[in-house]
């Protein structure tokens, strides 16, 4: 609009109600953020921020709810006064969040990063204040500080693995990747390309970006389908169940599924959803917060060593899909269906409320086992 | 006045560069321009056609719309827990997704037209705060109703060989078209386009004309987010975040100029098209990323120096 | 010119408020005021934004706008990173103003609107960054750093103090005069002789220089580069701007009204984070700002008129 105009009374007025609205909903919000942060800290109580970047999708907010949730669970509740922040996918927000945690005084920080290289500054500087710094999922490179992370080459191994095995070493593949430009998407196409090219039975017949988004990989996956030969396997970064719902809706025979821990993906891999889809999934498990939240604690207070974990990925595979436990038919498709561990040798055990609402399980202490 | 040489024109343009595209397309790649090759990308492109609707009547009388994102996301949310995936309910929550869309829409257009604030700013300022409320009052989509699917009939959009989602993008067509060319209305957002100070002069309700504009594009934006959910059969954090410069390039390849008061929903379909078909053409010669983001944006350059250019100065 | 200066006011004034908010939550909630560390480290941060923003609005001035400078900074910063050299840094300014004049060729000699250029470009550039630096990594050699961006001494002052006197010696030279005329009304100032194809291009190149030097802060301060560092700038240079009251219809507003109105909305960020604010709903808070300040700016500069 490029109309002269001039702002009058009524322009003036809505600025008064509008800032005035302003102010009261900062009033009315201010505490509710962070509930574990208010009140004194008691003497002997820790302090241990949650520095996350991104919160538009799920995966972080349930990797944020598991946090919380474990905050409010003893050992927890009682040892460590927990706060949360996010700054969204800007390196800037997330180094001023952070200088202000260091100028807090916290004990300990835990990341997960807008950019695995763009905090290294600011981590020194926690760093060089005695601060504990643990990152997890998207890790700060800085070696000052420690990180809890999965083997991101071996998610791309592992899932390409099985599906050359499920295909006998024969057959059409396509892999949909993940965002470009991060340092997970680029392991996880190295380690499933060596193990593609390894096997000259395997013919990759088509690579293109889903995302890491359900709705971004089903418009690309009905895109290319048409102009695809017939494909026998489906390697996914991310954005699984999208990518299958693309193939059902256009009436091609199912591939086998090498994908990510969406709960829509291990809908159709139970059979919950139609076709049932024979795959592995293989998650970036959220509660990597809350063994990042243990490991820093447990630094803090002397009980382990300073050093950085590697957990093994919780696998599921269509063989062994159990409502409750590793698919959840109430919650939505794109929630990540792995925010707990299971199995006799698990390292925790939270409980579905803990993810949807970041409330704590009924009357459980939350005992993490820090694998060495 | 509404099908003025230039205009026309560059429908015509904007129609040729799709040509274009899909037959470099099936000559390089044999079966790109087959009839189902044609339909999954027609399917993909109305999404964009959609968003691209409301972007289009802001851009006619020189607005943006920077809010598209999270208006559509947030009326994706309002549909599935407003529906619970119930046929019953399906018609309710579909006016209450596009009531949403309205709603913000309204205030951006009263903020433009009678707060005086720039597009740019009331829109992106817009697209923050629905977001926050999105993710807060949906606790980051994890509320008890969030898990509920679409209700049937708008997942039956999608099926069938010819899905009736494509019929609901020539409705929008044939709504555009009517709207702009046939219709007083119309008439004025050209006029208003053009030279608003003019139109004012003429009699034309500037502000009133602008503040239902925008409302539109945030109507349309929630079609494109009920449409999406139809179609992926749930919301998801981000659904439309693939849209913000997307909707912009489309009406721009469409052949409508970024400064008002030219253009046709005719090209803007054609654009919708165009963008997808590069896309989708670049990732079947296994393009890798960075040169599928540098080619695209050579393309539109292309297209731009083809027929976006604007008058020389004397 | 008079006009100028009430709407650079509006951001010194919107710069005030959010520093006297900083420095009330962040006592209330710390019980001491910031000590130099905080400074240090607003400053520093503050930095890569701050050019970027005074490259915005000289564009914004002559009634465009620069969409690019997402692509600049992810370019330069992959450069800059994964040559780690200091006369690569030399290099990089030289490509950052290439790119920019390249925006400039275009907009004024190939008469395509800004937006759609810098659209384009923008695609253009972020392929090229992730050619150069498909992961993250890189470094910054050491001297550089500590040049550029020390953690422990108030080196970024310097650097910000001939950021804001190369733009004072800028507006009163001829170039500077004519940025503004063009903006202001481009016919007009052909119509006087001013040759404003030539001042568009100077404006965007020198766009795409701030969005290099940009670039070469942001590895400084992170020591690393990312091939998608420059995206979150094309927004936040934007907001900048606008809440340093230089106007989108061009001409009217001053570079170093953005320079405030980036400082205010890092300032912003700390203020959400001392109140305590719901992280759901941050977002929701930083788009009000950014209507809520611009209203009161457009309010105040009516009210100044009137009276």
């Amino acid at each position: 609009m490029n109309l002269p105009r001039h702002p009058g009374r009524a322009a003036r007025a809505a600025v008064a109600v509008v800032a005035a609205t302003l102010l009261l909903i900062v009033a009315a919000c201010s505490d509710a953020g962070s509930p574990a942060s208010t009140g004194d800290a008691k003497a002997g109580k820790i302090k241990i921020a949650l520095s996350n970047s991104f919160i538009g999708n799920q995966w972080r907010v349930e990797m944020e709810n598991v946090y919380k949730a474990a905050c409010a669970m003893p050992p927890y509740v009682d040892e460590v006064e927990c706060s949360v922040f996010n700054a969204g996918n800007d390196v800037s927000t997330q180094s001023r969040q952070i200088s202000n945690l260091i100028s807090q005084g916290v004990d300990a920080i835990v990341i997960n990063a807008a950019s695995t290289s763009g905090l290294n500054g600011v981590v020194q500087q926690a760093c060089d204040r005695g601060i504990v710094v643990v990152s997890f999922d998207n890790t700060v490179d800085n070696k000052c500080g420690l990180t809890v992370n999965t083997d991101q080459i071996k998610f791309g191994q592992q899932l390409a693995q099985f599906i050359v095995d499920e295909l006998g070493g024969q057959g059409n593949v396509v892999m949909v990747t993940g965002v470009a430009g991060t340092g997970a998407d680029n392991d996880r196409n190295k380690g499933a390309k060596d193990v593609f090219a390894a096997n000259p039975g395997i013919k990759v017949v088509a690579t293109y970006t889903g995302m890491w988004d359900s709705a971004t990989a089903q418009r690309n996956t009905s895109a290319q389908l048409p102009n695809l030969p017939k494909v026998d396997g489906v390697w996914v970064s991310g954005g699984t169940d999208g990518v299958i719902k693309a193939f059902a809706a256009a009436n091609r025979p199912m591939p086998v599924v090498g994908g990510e821990a969406e709960n829509g993906f291990r809908k159709f891999m139970a059979g919950l959803l139609t076709p049932k889809v024979k795959g592995m999934s293989i998650g970036q498990p959220p509660f990597l917060s809350v063994i990042s939240l243990e490991l820093a604690r447990a630094v803090v207070k002397g009980e382990h060593p300073k050093e950085s974990i590697t957990i093994p990925f919780p696998v599921a595979t269509s063989d062994n899909m159990v409502p409750g436990e590793t698919v959840f038919p109430d919650l939505p498709d794109s929630f990540f269906a792995d925010f707990t561990d299971s199995g006799p040798n698990a390292i925790l055990v939270l409980c579905q409320e803990a993810a949807t609402d970041g409330t704590p399980c009924p009357g459980k202490t939350l005992d993490v086992k820090l694998p060495s | 006045m509404t099908l003025d040489s230039p205009g026309a024109r560059r429908v015509l343009y904007a129609l040729a560069g799709t040509v274009a595209v899909l037959v470099v397309g099936a000559i390089l790649h044999p079966g790109f321009a087959s009839w189902s090759s044609l339909r999954g990308m027609l399917v993909v492109a109305s999404f964009t056609g959609f968003v691209a609707a409301g972007q289009m009547l802001v851009v006619l009388v020189g607005g943006i719309d920077l809010s598209i994102p999270w208006v559509l996301n947030g009326a994706a949310i309002v549909l599935t827990t407003a529906s619970l995936g119930q046929t019953s309910r399906a018609p309710v929550a579909i006016l209450l997704a596009l009531g949403v869309g309205a709603l913000v829409g309204l205030g951006n257009g009263l903020g433009v037209a009678w707060l005086g604030v720039p597009a740019v700013v009331m829109t992106l300022g817009m697209n923050g705060v629905m977001q926050g409320l999105t993710l807060g009052l949906s606790k980051g989509l994890t509320c008890a109703s969030c898990g509920s699917y679409a209700p049937s009939p708008l997942r039956s959009l999608f099926s069938g060989a010819l899905p009736a989602q494509l019929f609901l993008w020539v409705g929008v067509g044939l709504f555009m078209t009517v709207l702009l060319t046939l219709t007083t209305f119309g008439r004025r957002v050209y006029a208003v386009g053009v030279n608003p100070t003019a139109a004012f002069l003429s009699g034309v309700g500037v502000r009133g004309v602008t503040v239902a504009l925008y409302t539109l594009s945030g109507v349309f934006a929630a079609l494109a987010g009920i449409a999406l959910v139809a179609y992926g059969g749930q919301p998801s954090l981000g659904l439309g975040d693939p849209y913000l410069f997307e909707s912009i390039a489309a009406v721009v390849v469409g052949g409508v100029s970024i400064l008002g008061g030219r253009g046709h929903y005719l090209g803007v379909i054609a654009g919708s098209l165009t963008l997808v078909a590069v896309t989708t053409f670049l990732a079947a010669q296994r393009v890798p990323e960075y040169g599928r983001l540098v080619i695209y944006g050579l393309v539109i350059l292309a297209i731009l120096f083809a027929y976006g250019r604007e008058k020389a100065h004397d | 010119m008079r006009d100028a200066l009430r709407r650079v006011s509006l951001g010194y004034l919107v710069l005030a408020a959010t520093a006297v908010a900083y420095l009330v939550v962040y006592t209330s909630r710390l019980g001491r005021f910031p000590t130099s560390f905080d400074y240090l480290s607003i400053l520093n941060t503050t930095l890569p934004l701050v050019f970027v923003a005074i490259g915005q609005s000289l564009v914004v001035l002559t009634g465009g706008i620069d969409l690019s400078v997402g692509g600049v900074v992810s370019l330069c910063v992959a450069v800059t990173a994964a040559t780690a050299s200091i006369p690569w840094i030399f290099a990089v300014l030289a490509l950052g103003t290439a790119c920019g004049a390249l925006n400039g060729l275009v907009v004024a000699y190939g008469r395509i609107a800004p937006i759609l250029t810098t659209l384009a470009t923008l695609s253009i550039f972020s392929g090229l960054a992730l050619r150069v630096l498909p992961a993250p990594g890189g470094s910054i050699p050491y001297p550089v750093r500590q040049v550029l961006t020390n953690p422990a001494a108030p080196t970024g002052l310097i650097w910000l103090g001939l950021a804001v006197a190369g733009w004072l010696v800028l507006r009163r030279t001829r170039f500077g005069m004519r940025v503004y005329a063009v903006g202001s009304d481009e016919s007009s100032a052909r119509a006087v002789g001013v040759p404003a194809a030539a001042v568009k291009l100077k404006v965007y190149a020198l766009s795409g220089l701030c969005g290099a030097l940009a670039a070469v802060f942001y590895v400084s301060t992170t020591t690393a580069g990312d091939a998608n560092a420059g995206t979150p700038f094309i927004l936040t240079s934007i907001a900048s701007v606008v809440v340093g009251g230089v106007a989108f219809s061009g001409g009217r507003g001053s570079a170093l009204g953005a320079v405030a109105g980036a400082v205010a909305l890092t300032l912003v960020i700390d203020i959400l984070f001392f109140a305590g604010i719901d992280p759901l709903y941050q977002s929701l808070f930083q788009g009000l700002f950014l209507v809520v300040a611009v209203l009161l700016g457009t309010v105040f500069v009516r009210r100044r008129r009137l009276s």
